[in-house]
C-alpha cells in the first residue's frame, strides 16, 4: 500500500513535464474535485450526515478571498484562510441547527439546501458583491495574487489541496474522533449509550469539512477569475461535490479521489465532445445514469469494491482504513494489563452506601403512563433485579436512568451526582453503562472495534483502546470471532458484544437489558456466569429480565414492576410468594384457582 | 380430524440469523392451538412465515393441502387464514370502521356487512366507538379491533400473536372468553402467548418453541403435567 | 405602499397557489405512502410542461384539454420509477433513496436539456390574454382557470382517497405499511399506484401553469425544492397540509415579490422552512411524533 502510494505521487508530481495544457487542465480539476469530495467525505461520509448545500463553503470562500483582495488588496493567500473561517462559521451554524435540532436524512439535507439557496440569492441581491453577474479578477499574473501565467502551477496547488485534505481525513480516521463519527454513522443512539458526544463530533466533523470546502472557494475563484452566485452558490455544485465521494465510496480515504478519477474525466469528455454539439446536459445524464447504477448495484462505492478484488487478487494487498496491516496478535500491543479492567472500578472506594437513588420518576406517553411516581435504589455494589410483566415499563425506566428519555418528574442521583437533564454520553462517562433489550451492534464494524468504541470512552489513544477492547472481548468470550465482522454474529454472540461494550467503558453500575431473552439455556448458563464474574469484580448491577430461574439466581433483591408502578420489592425468596406479583404475572383468577 | 394446517420443517430467519429451523407441527380443523416458548424462541418468526410476511427458507407449509410457502401475504389471506399480529397493527389515523373494513377487503359488500354484524356482536366495544381513530383507543378495545380486523377478513384459520401483550389482567380475561366462543362456534386457531396458563386454557393441544426449535408439543393436559413447562413456564 | 398593489399581489399569489398546492399534494401523497421522498417532482413537472408545449405546437390541444393527457403519461413514468426502481430500494436507508432520487431528477431534467435546449419557452392559450377586472385588481383568466381547475383535480384525488376502497387501501398503507400486508393489502401494488398518482398531479400542474410560466430544463430543480418547501410547511404526508401549504408559499412569496423585490421572493419560502424545520419539523398539519 505504502509503496503504492509513493509509486502513484511519484507519477502525479512528474506528470505535467509530459502531458500538454489540456491535459493538466483536466488533472487540475480531478484534483480539486477530489479535494472538494474528500472535504464533503468527512461529514457527508465519516459523519454520515448528507449535506447537499456544500457549494454555500465554496461561495463563502471564493468570495471572501475576492473581496478581500478586490477591495482591500489583501492576499488571496491569507484571503483564503479568512474566506475558510467564515465557510467553518457558516458550517458550525448550519450544523449547530440540524444537529441540536435533531434534523436526519431528508430533513437535514433541506435544511443545507435551504442555506445554500439563501446565501445564492443574498449574494445575488447585494449590489457591492457584483449583484447576479458576480465578480470578474483581473488577471496579473502576479504569483502573490494567486495568479499564475504557468498552468502547471495550478496542478501543483490542486494536488496539494488534495492531498492535505486526504491527510486531514487519514488523520481522523485512525483517531478517536474518526472512529467515533463511524460509530455515529452506523448507529447515533448505541454511540451515545457508549460515551460518544454525537452533537460534539457531528460539529466538529461539519467545521473541519466546511473549512477545507472554503478554501477550495478560493482556488476556485482565483483559477477561473470570475465569481457568479449561481455557480459557485447552486445545487449543480453540490451535487458536483457529493457525486464523487458517493461514487468512489463515502466514508473511505480514497473513494472521494477514486471517484474523481472517474467522473471528471467522464464529464470533461462528454462536455468536449457532446457539449459542441449542442447536447448540453450530456454529462450530466450519464452522471445521473451512474448515481443510480451506484445506489441499485454498488451501495458502498467503487472504492470498497476495488479494495476487495486486489485483495482478493493477492498481487496488491491492500489493508482496509480500520484494519492496521499484519495480523494483531503478532505486534507487541500497548500495555495489555489484563485484569486491569477487574481492578479499576472495585479499587474505587464506595462514595457512599447507595450508589443510586431516583425518587418519583414518572414518563407518560400520550395516554399511557409508562412510568408512574417510582421510587428505586441501587446500592454499591449490588445486584439488583427489576422484572414486571411485558409493558409494564422496565425499559422506560432504564431510558430514563440513562439519559435516552427526560422524566416528567422525579429525580435521580447517581454517585451523588444528579442524573435528570444530561445527555446519554455523559451518564456514560460518569459511570453508568447500559446494554439495549434489541441489541444494536455498529454492523458493519468488528467485534473488536464495536468493543473499541466504549474503551474509548475511558483511554482516548486509539491503540490503547483497542487493546483494552482486546481484554475486554475474551472476556466476554469473543476472543475467536474478534476481527468479525458485528453484523454477522448469531444472536448469543450479539448479546455478549452488547455486554462487553458497556463493560469497555468501565462502568460503576451496568443495566443489562434483557441480556439473555431469545438465549437457550446452554446458552444462559455461560451468561450467568458471566454477569456474576462481572459483578465479583465490583461492579453493581441492575438487571431487566423475563428468564425468572435467571433473576432469581442472581439477583440479591428484586423490584417488581406493573404498570409502571412498583407493586412489590424484595428477596428473590420473598418475590417469589408475593401474591400481588402472580396476579399481576398470572391475572387475578389464576391466583384463585391457585395450582395444587 | 383432518390437518388443516401443517407445517414440515419450516426454516425462517432475518438476514443472516435463522430464527426458526426444523419446525413441524399441525392444526387440526376447529382446534385451538398453543405455540409457547421465550422471548426471541421463534415463534412470531413461525407466525410470520405461515402468513408469508416473512419468505420460507425451506421445509414446506400445507394448507387444506395445498401448498403455502412462496405465495405472498395478500394470497395467504385470500386462502383463508388472518393474522392478528404481536402490537396489533393497526391502522391508527382511520376509524375503527375502516380498520375492520379493511379486514374485510375481500368478501363483497354483502357478505361485508354480516362479518361487521359478526365482530359487533363480539365486541360491543367496538360498535360505540365505530368512528373513532383507532390510535385513540385503550389498549384493550385496540387488541378487539385486532382481533374483530382479522374475523372480518372470514378466515378458516386465525393466527394469534400475543393478544395479551401489555393488558391488565380484567382485559386479559374478557378478550380470552371472547376467543373461547370464537373458537366454540368452529374457528381454528393458533395462538403465540407469554401468558403460558391462559394460553394453555384456551388450547387443545401445544408445542413448545425453544431456539428456534420445537422441543416438546401434547395436550393441554399433558403440557401442563410436564415438568419443563412447569418449570420453564409456568414459574412452578 | 400601494394597497392596490398588495391586494394584487395576494391575489396572483392566492390564483397561482392552486399549482403548487396540487404540486405538493401529489409529493406528499408519494411521501406518506411509502416514505420516499421524490427528488425528480420539479423534473417530472417540467416534462409534463414540455409535453403540453408538445400537444400545443404540433397538435393544436389547447393546455387547459391537454392536461389530462400529460397527467396520464406521467402516471405511467411515476409507475416506471417505481417499479424499476424505488422498489429495489424501498427497504434501503434515506440516504440512498435520496440519492436514486437525485440521479432519476438529474437524468429528467437533462433528457429534457438535450430534448428541448436551454431556452424559455411558453405555451400559448387564447385563455393567457384574457383578464377581468374586479374593483381595482385585475383577474389573469388563466390564471383563474388554473387554479379552479387545479383545486378540482386536489378535491378529486381527496374523494378518491377516502371514499374509495383502492384510496382506502392507500391510505391504509401510509398509515401502518405491516399492518397493511397483514391485512393481505397488495403492498408493491398500492406503493406504485401512489407513486403514479403523485406523478400525475405535477402532469396535470405542469400542463396547467405552461402558459403561465416561462420554463426550460432548469425550472424543474427550483420547483422541487419549491415543493419540498410546501410539504414541510404544511407537514410531510398531509394532505390539508399540502393544500394549505401551497396557497400559504405561493401568497408569501407573492408577497415577498411586491414587499422586497421580485429576485428575492424565494428568500421568503426560504426563511419560512427554516423556521419550521426548527420549531416545527412535522409541519403546520404534520402529526406529531414522539
Amino acid at each position: 500500500m505504502r509503496w503504492a502510494g509513493v509509486a502513484a505521487l511519484a507519477v502525479l508530481l512528474t506528470l505535467p513535464a509530459v502531458l500538454n495544457s489540456y491535459a493538466v487542465t483536466i488533472f487540475i480539476l480531478i484534483f480539486f474535485y477530489g479535494f472538494l469530495g474528500q472535504a464533503w467525505n468527512i461529514v457527508g461520509g465519516y459523519a454520515g450526515q448528507l449535506s447537499a448545500g456544500h457549494a454555500a463553503f465554496v461561495g463563502v470562500g471564493g468570495y471572501t478571498a475576492a473581496m478581500l483582495s478586490i477591495e482591500a488588496g489583501l492576499m488571496p493567500w491569507v484571503g483564503m484562510f479568512v474566506g475558510a473561517a467564515l465557510a467553518a462559521l457558516l458550517g458550525a451554524i448550519i450544523g449547530y441547527l440540524g444537529f441540536r435540532f435533531g434534523l436526519r436524512g431528508f430533513y437535514f439535507v433541506l435544511l443545507t439546501v435551504a442555506f445554500a439557496e439563501i446565501c445564492r440569492i443574498a449574494v445575488s441581491n447585494i449590489d457591492a458583491l457584483g449583484g447576479p453577474l458576480g465578480l470578474y479578477i483581473t488577471f496579473t499574473g502576479d504569483p502573490r495574487q494567486f495568479q499564475f501565467r504557468d498552468g502547471r502551477v495550478y496542478y501543483y496547488i490542486a494536488l496539494a489541496l488534495m492531498l492535505s485534505a486526504t491527510a486531514t481525513a487519514w488523520a481522523i480516521e485512525r483517531r478517536r474522533f474518526g472512529i467515533y463519527l463511524a460509530a455515529i454513522r452506523e448507529d447515533e443512539a448505541a454511540a451515545e449509550a457508549l460515551g460518544v458526544n454525537a452533537l460534539k463530533y457531528k460539529m466538529l466533523a461539519m467545521v473541519v469539512s466546511s473549512f477545507l470546502t472554503g478554501l477550495g472557494g478560493t482556488f476556485y475563484a482565483f483559477y477561473l477569475f470570475s465569481l457568479q452566485p449561481n455557480t459557485l452558490f447552486g445545487i449543480p455544485l453540490s451535487v458536483e461535490i457529493i457525486i464523487r465521494p458517493i461514487v468512489g465510496g463515502a466514508g473511505t480515504l480514497l473513494g472521494p479521489i477514486l471517484g474523481s478519477f472517474i467522473l471528471t474525466p467522464l464529464a470533461e469528455l462528454s462536455r468536449l465532445y457532446l457539449g459542441q454539439g449542442g447536447l448540453h446536459g450530456a454529462h450530466l445524464i450519464a452522471y445521473g445514469v451512474l448515481l443510480i447504477g451506484v445506489v441499485l448495484f454498488l451501495p458502498e462505492g467503487a472504492y470498497p469494491r476495488l479494495r476487495r478484488v486486489l485483495q482478493r487478487s493477492r498481487l496488491a494487498p491492500v489493508s482496509g482504513p480500520s484494519h492496521p496491516k499484519g495480523c494483531p496478535q503478532e505486534r507487541s500491543r500497548v500495555a495489555p494489563v489484563s485484569g486491569h479492567l477487574r481492578s479499576e472500578p472495585g479499587s474505587r472506594p464506595p462514595l457512599q452506601k447507595t450508589l443510586l437513588v431516583a425518587r418519583g420518576l414518572s414518563k407518560r406517553f400520550g395516554g399511557l403512563q409508562a412510568v408512574a411516581g417510582l421510587d428505586l435504589a441501587v446500592e454499591h455494589g449490588e445486584m439488583l433485579g427489576l422484572i414486571g410483566p411485558n409493558g409494564a415499563g422496565k425499559t422506560t425506566v432504564f431510558n430514563l436512568l440513562s439519559g435516552f428519555l427526560t422524566p416528567d418528574a422525579g429525580e435521580v442521583s447517581f454517585r451523588d451526582r444528579a442524573l435528570v437533564g444530561l445527555p446519554p454520553h455523559a451518564i456514560c462517562r460518569l459511570g453508568l453503562a447500559r446494554t439495549f433489550q434489541l441489541v444494536r451492534p455498529f454492523p458493519r464494524m468488528s467485534v473488536l472495534e464495536n468493543v473499541r468504541v466504549g474503551a474509548l470512552a475511558r483511554h482516548p489513544q486509539a491503540l490503547e483502546a483497542r487493546a483494552r477492547a482486546r481484554d475486554v472481548v475474551e472476556r466476554v468470550g469473543l476472543g475467536a470471532r474478534a476481527h468479525v465482522t458485528a453484523g454477522t454474529l448469531t444472536l448469543a454472540e450479539r448479546k455478549r458484544l452488547e455486554l462487553g461494550r458497556a463493560l469497555a467503558t468501565e462502568p460503576t453500575l451496568l443495566l443489562l437489558d434483557e441480556v439473555m431473552a431469545g438465549l437457550n439455556p446452554t446458552e444462559i448458563e455461560p451468561i450467568i456466569r458471566l454477569i456474576r464474574g462481572i459483578h465479583a469484580s465490583g461492579v453493581s448491577i441492575l438487571l431487566i429480565e423475563h428468564n425468572m430461574r435467571a433473576v432469581m439466581a442472581l439477583s440479591q433483591r428484586i423490584v417488581v414492576l406493573s404498570f409502571g408502578e412498583k407493586i412489590a420489592e424484595g428477596t428473590p425468596a420473598d418475590i417469589a410468594n408475593h401474591p400481588k406479583v402472580v396476579e399481576a404475572y398470572l391475572g387475578d383468577e389464576y391466583v384463585r384457582a391457585a395450582p395444587a | 380430524m383432518s390437518a388443516l394446517l401443517r407445517l414440515d420443517g419450516l426454516e425462517a430467519g432475518y438476514g443472516d440469523l435463522t430464527a426458526v429451523s426444523g419446525v413441524s407441527l399441525e392444526v387440526r380443523r376447529g382446534e385451538a392451538v398453543a405455540l409457547i416458548g421465550a422471548n426471541g424462541a421463534g415463534k412470531t418468526t413461525t407466525l410470520r412465515a405461515i402468513s408469508g410476511l416473512l419468505p420460507v427458507r425451506a421445509g414446506r407449509i400445507e394448507f387444506e393441502g395445498a401448498r403455502l410457502d412462496g405465495l405472498g401475504p395478500a394470497q395467504i389471506v385470500a386462502r383463508g387464514i388472518a393474522h392478528v399480529p404481536e402490537g396489533r397493527q393497526l391502522f391508527p389515523t382511520m376509524t375503527v370502521r375502516d380498520n375492520l373494513e379493511l379486514g374485510g377487503r375481500a368478501a363483497d359488500r354483502r357478505h361485508r356487512d354480516d362479518a361487521l354484524e359478526l365482530v359487533f356482536a363480539l365486541f360491543p366495544r367496538l360498535h360505540e366507538r365505530e368512528r373513532q381513530l383507532a390510535g385513540t383507543l385503550s389498549g384493550g378495545e385496540q387488541q378487539m379491533c385486532a382481533i374483530g380486523r382479522g374475523l372480518m377478513a372470514r378466515p378458516r384459520l386465525l393466527l394469534l400473536d400475543e393478544p395479551s401483550l401489555g393488558l391488565a389482567p380484567v382485559t386479559v380475561k374478557l378478550i380470552f372468553d371472547t376467543l373461547q366462543r370464537v373458537n366454540g362456534d368452529g374457528m381454528t386457531m393458533m395462538l403465540v402467548e407469554q401468558n403460558v396458563p391462559r394460553a394453555l386454557q384456551l388450547s387443545h393441544r401445544g408445542y413448545v418453541l425453544e431456539n428456534g426449535r420445537i422441543v416438546l408439543e401434547g395436550t393441554r393436559e399433558s403440557l401442563r403435567a410436564s415438568p419443563h413447562v412447569k418449570q420453564a413456564y409456568l414459574g412452578l | 405602499m400601494d394597497l392596490t398593489l398588495v391586494l394584487q399581489g395576494l391575489l396572483s399569489g392566492l390564483l397561482f397557489g392552486g399549482v403548487y398546492s396540487l404540486m405538493a399534494v401529489g409529493l406528499t401523497l408519494i411521501f406518506g405512502v411509502m416514505r420516499v421522498v421524490n427528488f425528480a417532482h420539479g423534473d417530472m413537472m417540467v416534462w409534463g410542461m414540455y409535453l403540453s408545449y408538445l400537444l400545443a405546437t404540433r397538435a393544436g390541444i389547447d393546455p387547459y384539454l391537454s392536461f389530462v393527457v400529460c397527467a396520464a403519461a406521467l402516471f405511467a413514468l411515476g409507475l416506471l420509477v417505481q417499479h424499476g426502481l424505488v422498489d429495489r430500494v424501498i427497504d434501503a436507508p434515506h440516504e440512498m433513496q435520496i440519492l436514486l432520487m437525485l440521479g432519476v431528477a438529474l437524468v429528467l431534467e437533462n433528457l429534457a436539456l438535450v430534448a428541448f435546449g436551454p431556452e424559455p419557452t411558453r405555451v400559448r392559450s387564447p385563455l393567457g390574454a384574457a383578464t377581468l377586472w374586479l374593483g381595482p385588481v385585475f383577474v389573469d383568466i388563466a390564471r383563474l382557470v388554473t387554479f379552479v381547475v387545479a383545486v378540482l383535480l386536489t378535491a378529486a384525488l381527496s374523494l378518491f382517497l377516502y371514499r374509495t376502497d383502492l384510496g382506502r387501501t392507500i391510505r391504509a398503507a401510509a398509515d401502518n405499511t405491516y399492518g397493511a400486508l397483514v391485512v393481505g393489502i397488495d403492498v408493491r401494488r398500492v406503493y406504485a399506484v401512489a407513486f403514479g398518482v403523485g406523478a400525475a398531479c405535477v402532469g396535470a400542474a405542469g400542463a396547467l401553469v405552461s402558459s403561465i410560466l416561462p420554463f426550460q430544463p432548469p425550472t424543474g430543480l427550483s420547483l422541487s425544492v419549491t415543493s419540498f418547501n410546501i410539504v414541510i410547511i404544511g407537514g410531510m404526508g398531509s394532505l390539508l397540509g399540502a393544500l394549505i401549504g401551497g396557497l400559504l408559499v405561493s401568497v408569501a412569496e407573492s408577497l415577498g415579490a411586491v414587499f422586497l423585490k421580485p429576485s428575492l421572493k424565494e428568500l421568503v419560502s426560504f426563511s419560512l422552512l427554516i423556521v419550521i424545520l426548527l420549531f416545527r419539523p412535522a409541519g403546520l398539519f404534520g402529526k406529531r411524533t414522539s
